[in-house]
């Protein structure tokens, strides 16, 4: 019976992996915010279309490329579609100094996403445009001082290691470069090996340790920085596929904002308030929540406290308290546990809740 | 470490005006670079500028020495080292050759990569102006509303000019040659 049961639970575990593989790779505080975090792609969130769909082109080319074939032949609207990008970066990326860059991060930060759904017969198409801009974000790499400086000391040791070489080659009046003759290969063979000798003993010690910096710098810019995200999205649909009867279907904004406590906790606050059209009597009403979660830990184990209040037109508002975590119990196996209270309305007419759930994911390197 | 050099021949005009080098590492990527003027012998260096930060354009830009002639049959050598900071793991580092401030040509190193860094060598050998090039660019400039067969024809048209005037100096070499 019992190997029976491990099978079962066995083939459970690894049949959740696809999905739990793909939501770890970015592992870091911004994937455990929740749904009232400003989202990553507000258009999709709105829509409800699968972050699978989402596409984040790094070209013009590649952007139109991706709208055309989402929009299927002759229709106007695409089918389940969903696009990501940043119109700064995909205009001036590819010759984007860093000093450029830190001139106007918040520019270049900003990111448009669209996302498109063209149900089965009878149900009417939809379309959703989002903002999404990071006022303030300690997690870009490319404006975080401690990140910043772990690049300079591993770019630095790299350039000298190149240029020592270079130099060497030049000293014994040696090409730099090839073609080189017979002798002239032999020659530089052997002031290429002395060179390597003499930087391993030289870096020995100071490229390791600069390396290792660099992935902690990083790993604590993603894991708990300073952020103040704002987002907000429209949407709307119509009849069919080549909008006829358009119509606006309503409007969200999202706002979090996230305090780095100590090297191991933060606290957040988020805000989401959405005026749009409820589908059961199809009239215009607003929701929103507000939340607010503490988490300590790591990128192995943390734990985490949150109260949520969620309001809409016409309903009794409910309320939510909630403790839990996740850890890692092995090489890849995550355990997820939650506790709390539900309750619509009144507090005392609430219930306890509680989940737990085994993932599969990628080690954390 | 860097893959195999990024050669470029990049075409000058000799009696323009001076030249200048361009480093920039894109998507905003922090790194160091090298740059080195080296001789046609591949080993003696004109000039080194030293390591450098990649920041500005305008701060990474360096002003080759002489005029542009002099500067013929040189190259231009530089070692890259950026770090890999747009989440999709694109880097992109471009030499750029500027004469009177215009872009004259460019090597570069561009791609993906799931490492933290990412270094290469770039190099621009600096070579005159071929004749049928500078043909075809004054007919396309001539005729700005030239369309691309015209253009084709017009590269044709000074390529078969370029080869007659060859073709007409051997023989009168040749005729000079005494028996």
């Amino acid at each position: 019976m019992r190997p029976i049961l491990f099978s079962v639970m066995a083939a459970t575990l690894f049949a959740v992996v696809p999905a739990h593989a793909q939501k770890r790779v970015d592992f870091d505080a911004k994937t455990i915010q929740g749904d009232f975090a400003v989202p990553e792609a507000p258009a999709l969130l709105m829509l409800g279309v699968a972050t699978s769909k989402l596409l984040r082109p790094m070209s013009v080319q590649e952007l139109t490329s991706n709208l055309a074939s989402a929009s299927d032949g002759f229709s106007i609207l695409p089918k389940a579609f969903g696009v990501e990008f940043s119109p700064a970066m995909l205009r001036r990326g590819a010759r984007l100094s860093i000093g450029e860059y830190q001139q106007n991060p918040m520019l270049y930060r900003a990111r448009l996403s669209f996302a498109g759904n063209r149900d089965s017969a009878g149900k009417r198409s939809q379309l959703a445009l989002g903002l999404r801009i990071s006022l303030s974000d300690k997690s870009d790499l490319r404006t975080n001082n401690e990140v910043l400086t772990a690049f300079d000391s591993v770019t630095s040791i790299r350039v000298d290691s190149m240029r020592a070489h270079a130099l060497a080659l030049a000293a014994n009046h040696l090409p730099l470069f090839g073609p080189y003759t017979p002798t002239q290969k032999k020659l530089v063979d052997s002031v290429a090996k002395y060179v390597a000798d003499s930087l391993h003993d030289a870096l020995k010690d100071r490229l390791p340790r600069a390396i290792a910096e660099l992935k902690r710098a990083k790993e604590s810019a993603l894991w708990n920085a300073d952020v103040l995200d704002v987002a907000f999205g429209l949407k709307a649909s119509a009849k069919d596929s080549v909008a006829h009867k358009s119509r606006y279907d309503g409007a969200a904004a999202w706002l979090t904002k996230g305090w780095r406590l100590g090297d191991a906790s933060q606290f957040l606050f988020g805000v989401r308030n959405a005026y749009e059209r409820i589908e059961d009597d199809n009239r215009m009403g607003y929701n929103g929540d507000v939340v607010t979660r503490f988490y300590m830990g790591s990128n192995t184990a943390k734990v985490s406290a949150e109260a949520q209040a969620t309001g809409r037109d016409g309903a009794k508002p409910v309320w939510g308290f909630r403790i839990g975590g996740e850890f890692e119990t092995g090489r890849s196996i995550w355990i997820d546990y939650a506790a709390g209270w539900s309750a619509k309305g009144s507090l005392r007419d609430g219930t306890l809740t509680h989940t737990v759930k085994f993932n599969l994911a990628p080690p954390n390197k | 470490m860097a893959d195999d050099p990024v050669v470029q021949t990049i075409y000058i005009d000799p009696k323009g005006k001076s030249l200048s080098a361009r480093m920039l590492a894109a998507y905003g990527s922090p790194g160091h670079y090298s740059l080195m003027l080296l001789e046609s012998d591949r080993s003696t260096i004109v000039v080194d500028w030293g390591k450098r930060k990649f920041t500005t354009p305008q701060e990474n830009t360096h002003d080759l020495p002489g005029s542009a002639a002099d500067n013929i049959g040189r190259y231009l050598y530089a070692l890259t080292s950026v770090g890999v900071v747009d989440p999709s793991g694109a880097y992109a580092v471009i030499m750029t050759v500027l004469q009177n401030k215009e872009k004259v040509g460019s090597a570069s190193d561009s791609g993906t990569t799931a490492d933290d860094t990412k270094e290469s060598t770039l190099i621009a050998h600096l070579e005159k102006k071929p004749a049928e090039v500078m043909v075809f660019e004054i007919t396309a400039a001539g005729d700005p509303d030239a369309r691309l067969k015209d253009l084709k024809a017009a590269t044709v048209k000074a390529r078969d000019a370029g080869r007659k005037r060859v073709t007409r100096t051997a023989k009168r070499g040749k005729k000079r040659k005494p028996r």
